[in-house]
């Protein structure tokens, strides 16, 4: 598994971002300890995500976020796109759900 | 093959059995909202799984059957004849899909002609009544509907190889959504799942299309689905956005979209939080509990099994045999402890090993229907006695033979309808399959309301075949037999059904396999039945253990009536049987001393164990009565496999061998000795 590029904070993910790979990546990544910087992946190798790739994406992304900085998803595939989106908003993404409701 | 695959296939399986009986109940009540719903969740089971598991094109094909029926459904089409011999087509297609990920040329040729009709009815579905379309209410309101659906995938979700990517997409196609992913805490472990989905939704598909997206997660998943007033619904996706769930461009995008009166639905009364009520929480418990009532076991596990309580009763015996040779009062107290338990255990697992005969006889109603069609006759199958359980193994080889006793029921029994109405029969013939446990064996009947037997043509085809000679005329029963004779057929011509003088005897020798018996009844014009009499299990049998000069030999006890002492002076022979005096009449024996060649003295005073096969009664004559054994059968080996007379061994407390006794094959032997 290719280590992030600390130099450039830049990492270009594998094609397959699945259950397969989670836990190789999430070793990589922990084991050398993420660089305190903001951070782009490029996605463009990716033609196959998972809920469990998803969900590590997500996970790397509330980590720099709780620690101030950034991760960006660059060149993103169109298959992917909407897959990606979800777990691109401004907002840390382990905050709980605003309470619904079902009628006012 | 992987597990997951595995899987897939044994539940795609079943649910395309439950796809085929559905059709065939819809068959004749086109309108059974049930029916149609159990042939709907067939197919979107196996569209998402099999999307899960890498059989894309399965996947793809079966969403063109779930849109037929989701229409079907929606009361936007009526199901035909037509739709159903079509989607029986598809069945059989999907049958085909399942063997590879990876579909070959001529299979994808296939789907895409069979997709192509399908879709003549899916882009032009024709309205149905109006009484059906509001009957179904419920799920199709008028104009769309609102709702929040709140989603926790189960920690294991990944491991379990289900995937909560494609439930997203199957919800984008359903309407217009916001969608919010996040995680609950940090994943210790990235392999486990810690998403929540919270979706807000607008859809004209109804509430059961939503809970059907998730319908083979629901057990293991939390799904909180609630409709919203339109107003709710504003709100909520004004929360969302406002705590940056939703983007401002999609928030605005689904407030046009809000439908500006209510849905005609239940709603809530006030302002209430999105939580499961009670009864919903008892609801999912209640099905998980459900879910934990049965688990699938590889077939493997449960002959590993089985092998072993075989081999536990043997060293009971052997424990038993010890207790007694060493008259110790302790061995023998945990003697019968050790037997109590491995009896209660060798029924446990008899018991798991058992299925109810109604997932074979379920797969005769399409042959019957089929074929029935394909020979121009109106027939009816008639089953009872489903839930009559017996042993996998030997319900696994039963559904061949049965098959083709169908068949010739069918092809050669049922009559053409011009020539019952004209023998004043009604036009529709009958094919009746029961199963029944009678003195502890399986029981099945096949039985017709045809033509019956024609003796004199049986006669006159054996004859020619040199089964029968000339000067030779058997009895009506035992012309009816010939018919299980290798090559025999009476058919004038060979058909695609049957006719081609392979079966019977084929169907004899299976049967016979299975340690099984046939019997045929015939009356003219009346119609046949056949009677298949089988053990319940092929493992362990209860038996009777005798003894000739030593040797040892079982008896299976379910044919067992009575012993009586006999003495070798009574004896006499009539027509090469020997026959014994019991009550008040003669009954036909053999010794097994002079059966298989037993060297060594005969006593003065024999004991004769009376036994039956059917209404036959008959004696085995031999040294002594051992007394009652739990027999583990084993094969024979190859060189012993046509012994006559003997269906298995076993292997003794003390190591010897017992071979065990084919009373019925016997019998048959005295019979035609007596003929």
């Amino acid at each position: 598994m290719t280590l992030p590029d600390t130099a450039e904070g830049v990492w270009s993910a594998p094609e397959a971002l699945t259950i397969y790979e989670v836990r190789k990546l999430e070793a990589s990544f922990s084991g050398s300890g993420l660089p305190r910087r903001d951070w782009l992946f490029d996605l463009s190798g990716v033609n196959e995500i998972d809920s469990a790739g998803l969900q590590w994406l997500l996970a790397v992304r509330n980590r720099l976020f709780t620690a101030g900085y950034r991760l960006v998803f660059v060149n993103v595939p169109s298959a992917i796109a909407g897959i990606i989106e979800l777990i691109s908003l401004e907002i840390r993404q382990n905050e709980p759900f605003p309470e619904l409701v079902t009628d006012v | 093959m992987s597990d997951s695959e595995t899987v897939f296939r044994e539940e795609a399986a079943e649910h395309l059995e439950n796809l085929e009986q559905a059709l065939l109940c819809l068959d004749a009540a086109p309108n059974d909202a049930e029916q149609i719903n159990i042939a709907f969740r067939a197919m979107h089971t196996i569209k998402g799984s099999s999307g899960m598991v890498g059989f894309d094109h399965l996947s793809e094909f079966t969403h063109h059957l779930e849109t037929l029926f989701e229409r079907v459904r929606s009361g936007r089409l009526g199901l035909t004849a037509e739709i159903i011999n079509l989607v029986l087509e598809c069945k059989d297609q999907i049958d085909g899909l399942l063997r590879s990920p990876v579909p070959e040329s001529g299979q994808i040729e296939s789907s895409l002609a069979l997709v192509g009709r399908l879709q003549q009815f899916t882009e032009v579905a024709s309205p149905v009544s109006e009484q059906r379309a509001n009957s179904d209410s419920d799920d199709q309101s008028a104009g769309s509907g609102c709702y929040s659906i709140f989603v926790r995938p189960a920690a294991s979700a990944f491991t379990d190889g289900m995937d909560l990517l494609p439930l997203i997409r199957e919800l984008q196609g359903l309407g217009a959504c916001g969608l919010s992913l996040r995680l609950a805490g940090v994943p210790e472990d990235p392999e486990l799942c810690a998403l929540e989905l919270q979706v807000l939704i607008i859809t004209d598909a109804g509430e059961n299309a939503l809970r059907d997206v998730f319908l083979f997660v629901c057990e293991d998943w939390q799904i909180d689905l609630h409709p919203l007033s339109p107003d709710a619904f504003r709100h909520n996706l004004d929360r969302l956005s406002a705590a940056g769930w939703l983007t401002d461009d999609n928030a605005w995008a689904l407030h046009a979209l809000v439908p500006t009166a209510a849905p005609d639905r239940p709603q809530a009364s006030d302002q209430q939080a999105l939580r499961p009520t009670s009864a919903e929480q008892t609801s999912n418990a209640s099905r998980v509990a459900e879910s934990e009532l049965s688990i699938k076991v590889p077939q493997r596990k449960l002959d590993a099994l089985m092998d072993q309580v075989g081999e536990l009763v043997i060293l009971q015996a052997r424990l038993d045999q010890l207790a007694i040779s060493r008259e110790d009062e302790s061995i023998g107290e945990l003697a019968e402890e050790l037997d109590r338990l491995s009896n209660n255990l060798r029924e446990t697992t008899f018991d798991i090993r058992m299925l109810p005969i109604g997932s074979t006889f379920g797969r005769f109603r399409r042959l019957v229907r089929d074929l029935s069609r394909e020979l121009g006759k109106n027939v009816a199958l008639e089953t009872a006695g489903a839930g009559t359980e017996l042993d996998k193994v030997v319900l696994d080889k039963l559904a061949d033979p049965l098959v083709h006793l169908l068949r010739n029921s069918l092809d050669h029994g049922i009559e053409m309808p011009e020539t019952r109405l004209a023998a004043g029969k009604p036009e529709k013939g009958t094919i009746r399959l029961e199963a029944a446990h009678e003195q502890g064996r399986i029981i099945i009947r096949i039985s017709d309301d045809g033509a019956g037997l024609d003796a004199a043509r049986i006669l006159e085809k054996a004859r020619k075949n040199g089964l029968v000679p000339e000067d030779v005329t058997p009895d009506t029963d035992a012309i009816y037999n010939l018919i299980f004779e290798p090559g025999f057929s009476t058919a004038a011509r060979v058909s695609d059904v049957s006719g081609r003088g392979v079966g019977m005897d084929v169907v004899r020798t299976s049967i016979e396999s299975l340690q099984g018996r046939v019997q045929l009844q015939s009356e003219p014009g009346e119609g046949t039945v056949i009677t298949i009499s089988l053990p319940m299990t092929l493992a362990i049998i209860d038996g009777l253990m005798v003894a000739v000069s030593g040797e040892r030999f079982v008896i299976p006890l379910g044919v067992v009536d009575e012993c009586i002492e006999t003495r070798a002076s009574e004896s006499s022979r009539e027509d090469g049987s020997r026959l014994i005096k019991h009550r008040d009449g003669l009954v036909p024996s053999l010794r097994l001393r002079e059966w298989f060649a037993v060297a060594g003295q005969q006593p003065d005073i024999e004991q004769t164990v009376i036994v039956h096969v059917d209404k036959e009664r008959f004696g085995i004559t031999v040294d002594e009565v051992i007394g009652h054994s739990q027999t583990v059968i084993k094969s024979l080996g190859r060189l012993y496999r046509d012994a006559e007379g003997v269906m298995g061994a076993t292997i003794l407390g003390n190591g010897g061998i017992a071979m065990i006794l084919d009373v019925a094959e016997l019998i048959d032997d005295i019979n035609s000795t007596a003929v």
